[in-house]
């Protein structure tokens, strides 16, 4: 059982942590670098302790500073939240080196996702399907082309050790193809510390969906349904909703049954999300997600289950307090993520409120946004009875929304919600530059 | 100047440990000073009630601008030492010299005891962090004056 936890992160996923701690009678401690000294997770948490300068890679991404900030305020274990150190097998190694818990899989399951040529062949022998593309890494040019030949332009060159859109290459002729590999591989050297590329079909518009997973480690796998996180802008994803509105049931079962028995095969623990393309009423693996990510409270709120909870109450050795019987998900959950366009202090924050509305932040008036971290100050969440009804919450919420001191993606949100496509539910990822193509503009 | 530019020189000059900053150039000329005391805490909206707050130490400023002394703060996070194992004595006292390299105190990392070490001439003038107690990244340890 965890009595006291360390949370190795900050704003808004800290404080979401925090606070099913507090329900679950969890002491916190919080650590924030020099620049997060007056942010609301310092607040909120038992506890908080500065662990470095204001740069990430001296204080959230310094594990030598976190285990003995856990250590020496004698917590049982760590939750890494997303980004910074929560796919770091190094890191999760170390936590347990040091006789705590570390709150998501074992290092040696995180070291396997993160190679995407592992990661593959993993999901081969489960028997989900993957993009056609290179089983192995790709070593030389001639075979490449071969290959590329085989599978068909535009392929796609990624690191891999890569994720999140970076260390990427997308190549469209056969001539460009031998310049790509070097530069790929350059780049994931320089990226990653590691130049190993691998080849994949590259889809034109595909749909992102995603399946959200709890596993206890000892057998137990139960997915909490799809998300869809099409609505992308360079790679990162700005709305997400639960179900997918073009998802069918005997797809959502098949991507289900393929993502569980993926799980099982590979012997996760924790929360974790298996990515899939969707083209043309198929689906192909694309990368899994070994920890909870921004996007969760969607499957939350229709599976009416806290997936940090059950993080928690896993990593304790508890397992998974969910129902025998199949999961039921209810209605529709949309997102919307508000970023920050610019910095400085919040002069004025009243979140939206009412039927249907949650919203997860670190705001409050007075509250600073620096330049150092993600942009990202908010998530607003409604949960309704079906999408068109989600779609009108999400826009009265994001109207109510008054933050005032930065500039901020409000506006551009409630134009993709009120935008055709989007309310179709047909659409891909190209969305947002269909929307919006000149970049300037926004 | 934009005022976008200007937001950014604001956010950086508060982000810094820069008490007072003047930039000229031919367009204009900006001259920034922070208070002294504190900023008070910020009214209005406010997701959770901040009664019953953690104590979280912030680390002062290095230089102390009134008596000429300065604050050895700590690089990393550990358990404080004095001295370099149970028994011995205090590797530093009140009111002692110490050179450019002298071993100040030990501070415990993962097992590891990393021995801080004066980074010039001083004497020390006030030991500020307890015997064996967490300290964090910029805390202050010593108060020392600069010889």
């Amino acid at each position: 059982m965890i009595r006291s936890l360390l949370i190795a992160n900050r704003g808004e996923i800290a404080v979401r942590i925090i606070r099913t701690c507090k329900d679950m009678g969890i002491r916190t401690v919080a650590v924030y670098s020099q620049a997060d000294a007056d942010s609301l997770h310092t607040r909120m948490a038992d506890q908080a302790i500065c662990i470095g300068p204001a740069a990430s890679s001296e204080s959230y991404l310094n594990i030598r500073n976190i285990i003995t900030a856990a250590c020496v305020s004698r917590c049982d274990a760590i939750h890494p939240g997303v980004g910074f150190l929560s796919e770091n097998p190094k890191f999760a190694e170390e936590v347990e080196r040091a006789g705590l818990v570390f709150v998501g899989p074992t290092a040696r399951t995180i070291r396997m996702l993160g190679d995407k040529v592992r990661s593959r062949h993993s999901a081969t022998e489960a028997g989900v399907p993957v993009t056609p593309g290179s089983m192995e890494a790709i070593t030389d040019a001639a075979s490449a082309a071969q290959l590329a030949q085989q599978i068909g332009y535009p392929v796609i060159l990624k690191a891999a050790a890569g994720g999140g859109g970076r260390g990427m290459r997308i190549v469209k002729h056969a001539k460009e193809l031998p310049n790509a590999i070097t530069v790929a591989s350059r780049e994931a050297l320089a990226f990653f510390s590691d130049g190993t590329i691998h080849m994949e079909k590259y889809l034109l518009n595909p749909r992102h969906v995603e399946i959200q997973l709890l596993s206890d480690g000892k057998g137990r796998v139960v997915h909490l349904g799809e998300r869809d996180c099409s609505v992308q802008k360079n790679h990162q994803k700005l709305i997400e909703e639960s179900p997918s509105p073009i998802i069918t049931e005997l797809m959502r079962q098949q991507m289900g049954a393929d993502s569980v028995r993926l799980f099982e095969h590979i012997g996760y623990r924790g929360a974790g999300t298996i990515e899939f393309l969707v083209e043309d009423g198929a689906y192909w693996f694309m990368e899994v997600n070994a920890r909870v990510q921004v996007e969760h409270p969607v499957s939350e709120l229709v599976s009416g289950t806290d997936i940090i909870r059950q993080q928690l109450l896993i990593a304790g050795g508890k397992g998974l307090d969910l129902p025998d019987e199949p999961l039921q998900l209810r209605g529709h959950a949309l997102e919307c993520r508000v970023n920050a366009l610019t910095t400085g202090t919040v002069a004025k924050f009243n979140p939206p409120l009412g039927p249907g509305v949650r919203v997860d932040t670190h705001l409050f008036q007075g509250a600073k946004i620096s330049p150092y971290y993600d942009s990202m100050i908010a998530k607003v969440i409604v949960h309704t009875p079906h999408r068109q009804l989600s779609i009108d919450t999400m826009v009265r919420a994001l109207k109510e929304f008054v933050i005032e001191g930065v500039d901020t993606n409000i506006g551009s949100q409630i134009e993709i919600l009120l935008s055709k496509p989007f309310r179709s539910g047909v659409f891909g990822t190209d969305l947002y530059t269909r929307l919006f193509p000149d970049p300037k503009k926004r | 100047m934009e005022q976008k530019e200007l937001q950014q020189f604001i956010t950086i000059f508060e982000n810094s440990s820069l008490c007072e900053i003047e930039i000229t150039c031919e367009q204009y000329s900006l001259h920034m000073k922070k208070p002294t005391a504190h900023t008070v805490a910020p009214e209005g909206f406010h997701p959770v009630s901040l009664q019953g707050a953690p104590h979280h130490t912030q680390a002062q400023p290095a230089v102390k601008a009134d008596s000429g002394t300065k604050t050895i703060t700590s690089p990393i996070v550990g358990t404080f030492y004095r001295t370099p194992s149970p028994d011995s004595p205090p590797y530093v006292e009140v009111g002692d010299t110490v050179h450019k390299g002298d071993v100040v105190c030990t501070l415990e990392a993962m097992k590891l005891m990393n021995q801080l070490e004066a980074e010039y001439d001083c004497e020390i003038v006030a030991v500020l962090a307890d015997q064996g107690s967490l300290v964090e990244f910029g805390q202050p340890l010593f108060e020392v004056k600069p010889l």
